[in-house]
């Protein structure tokens, strides 16, 4: 499994300390493409894609945030870092969803602590949901699930694009899905990455952008579910 | 006769007014309100007198008397209406005012901190030509590692004299308020902010949850005798239109038994539960090796409106 991260600075030196750093946090586990000019990593992604972007925040012509926008108007889900020595202006970058920001100068800590949370946001080892129906063999990635839903024998399995019908029990349904999968009814459970709203007995999932479902929340699981979604999602924050 | 008495009355005791607002009170008198305020009395002797006199002496139309009496009564009842009213809008005003005052004294503070940083920044001017000296110095002498931990020193100064947490200078002004009031108490309170530019939560709601969270874990550590390193981390970030807010303080072991109902119910956490709740939120709290930790998480705070 290999890791392909963008680095974009301008001054050789910072690029060079990211570099090194990347490479103690792991020597193989990340392929590297480095851009001293901005534009020139916006052309790249006409033809390339990355897991990872590690832009500084200010450069002479272009500021770190119009390039962020590019980025995602292209690929809106790989987490974006930026490295920047003003906190001030950060606040503007939430606009395309940063995922962290490293105050310079850059230390070990600050950025394996940002590399660590952004390994276990991408979810590398990209489990996959296996099941026949119909005698057919099916092969789902978890982090495509955005739920279940089981009625009596049969389970329903929403992803964005499409539902597929299976059958198992409940049990052995949640020994197969990752602890991404939190169980809010004795009829649902949800992937905590969809989530878009929690009230007091339903959970908003995002299906797309503009769509939403609401799953309702039973008595019986509302508290320790809540919890479970908390905890997971912080992982992906703090 | 005695109803001409009170009008009498009433047009002497306006006089009055009017003539000491003039010399005396410098605050505006509403005349009207002054006017109410006096006929109750008035009103409700003269009606006591003429029913006790009215049975000797004006007893050829007891039908006027009955219905003066009800015309007077409705008359203090208006009375009362309009006093209840004014009051009532009184009270709005002082609120709104004492909000505005805060508000006012909030961006005052502010100020203040503008003008001190500005001042910061003239003798951080001063002091960085020296500083350069210096690293020319231990350059020229070839001391590197000097020179380097000089420069990561001046670099931790500038770190450790900051004074922003967040553009929400509302939310500033108060985080830098209590992490001095930590300070004075010689608790560190560290902040580690990265919050949006926009909230879809009001300042003030975000503004009682933390200050429930800090004034909390500052009582917790304050009861630490033992415990040399005070310390609370504060930890405000947002990711994907949520918002985590994340407060953890040192924490003595044994208050698991001695303190076994405040963990439940401690003061103001209560509230801040059920503001979490209200705004679409979770609330957890747990025991980590020997620290204490809570964490919120806003759902959908921020970025595009529905």
């Amino acid at each position: 499994m290999v890791i392909k991260v963008a680095i974009c600075d301008d001054v050789p030196i910072i690029v060079k300390e990211i570099e090194e750093l990347l490479l103690e946090y792991d020597s193989s586990l990340f392929e590297m493409d480095i851009f001293y000019n901005p534009l020139r990593l916006i052309e790249s992604l006409e033809e390339d894609t990355y897991d990872i972007f590690i832009l500084d925040m200010e450069f002479p012509n272009l500021l770190g945030l119009e390039i962020a926008e590019t980025i995602r108007g292209n690929n809106y889900t790989s987490p974006i870092i930026f490295i920047t020595s003003f906190k001030e202006y950060m606040e503007k970058a939430f606009k395309v969803n940063t995922f962290d920001y490293i105050l310079k100068p850059i230390t070990k800590s600050k950025l394996h602590a940002a590399l660590n949370r952004a390994i276990k946001y991408l979810d590398l080892n990209e489990s996959k949901f296996t099941f026949t129906f119909n005698k057919v063999f099916y092969s789902l990635p978890l982090s495509d699930i955005i739920y279940f839903e089981k009625n009596k024998r049969k389970v329903f399995i929403h992803t964005p694009s499409d539902t597929y019908e299976t059958i198992f029990h409940t049990k052995a349904l949640l020994s197969k899905v990752n602890d991404n999968f939190v169980q809010v009814h004795t009829s649902f459970v949800v992937n905590v990455r969809y989530i878009k709203q929690v009230r007091n007995n339903t959970v908003t999932m995002k299906v797309n952008d503009k769509q939403t479902v609401d799953i309702p929340i039973s008595r019986k699981f509302k508290d320790h579910a809540k919890k479970q979604i908390l905890m997971k999602l912080r992982d992906f924050i703090y | 006769m005695a109803f001409i008495l009170i009008i009498i009355l009433m047009f002497v005791v306006i006089l009055i007014i009017t003539l000491l607002q003039k010399f005396k009170w410098k605050l505006p008198i509403h005349v009207f309100f002054v006017m109410v305020i006096f006929s109750i009395p008035l009103i409700s002797v003269f009606l006591l007198s003429t029913a006790v006199v009215s049975e000797i002496h004006v007893v050829n139309n007891p039908n006027f008397i009955f219905i003066c009496i009800a015309a007077f009564i409705i008359y203090m009842n208006l009375c009362i209406l309009y006093l209840y009213i004014t009051l009532g809008n009184y009270y709005k005003q002082l609120e709104k005012t004492t909000t505005q005052k805060k508000v006012l004294e909030a961006e005052l503070k502010y100020l203040q901190q503008l003008k001190d940083s500005q001042s910061k920044l003239y003798s951080m001017k001063h002091d960085l030509k020296n500083q350069y000296v210096v690293l020319l110095g231990m350059l020229s002498q070839h001391d590197i590692t000097g020179a380097k931990s000089y420069l990561q020193d001046s670099i931790q100064k500038i770190d450790d004299s900051n004074y922003f947490f967040t553009n929400n200078f509302v939310l500033n002004y108060f985080l830098n308020e209590k992490v001095s009031t930590a300070k004075s108490n010689g608790v560190t309170l560290s902040v580690q902010s990265f919050l949006p530019e926009e909230l879809h939560l009001d300042t003030d709601i975000l503004a009682v949850v933390l200050g429930n969270l800090i004034d909390n874990s500052l009582e917790a550590v304050l009861r630490l005798s033992h415990f040399k390193e005070k310390e609370i981390s504060l930890l405000i970030k947002q990711f994907d239109h949520n918002l985590l807010i994340e407060i953890s303080n040192v924490f003595d072991r044994e208050e698991i038994h001695t303190r076994k109902h405040r963990q439940t119910e401690g003061i103001g956490i209560k509230n801040v539960k059920k503001i979490v709740e209200e705004h679409g939120g979770i609330y957890n709290q747990w025991f980590e090796d020997n620290r204490y930790v809570v964490s919120i998480l806003l759902l959908d705070v921020y970025g595009e409106e529905d």
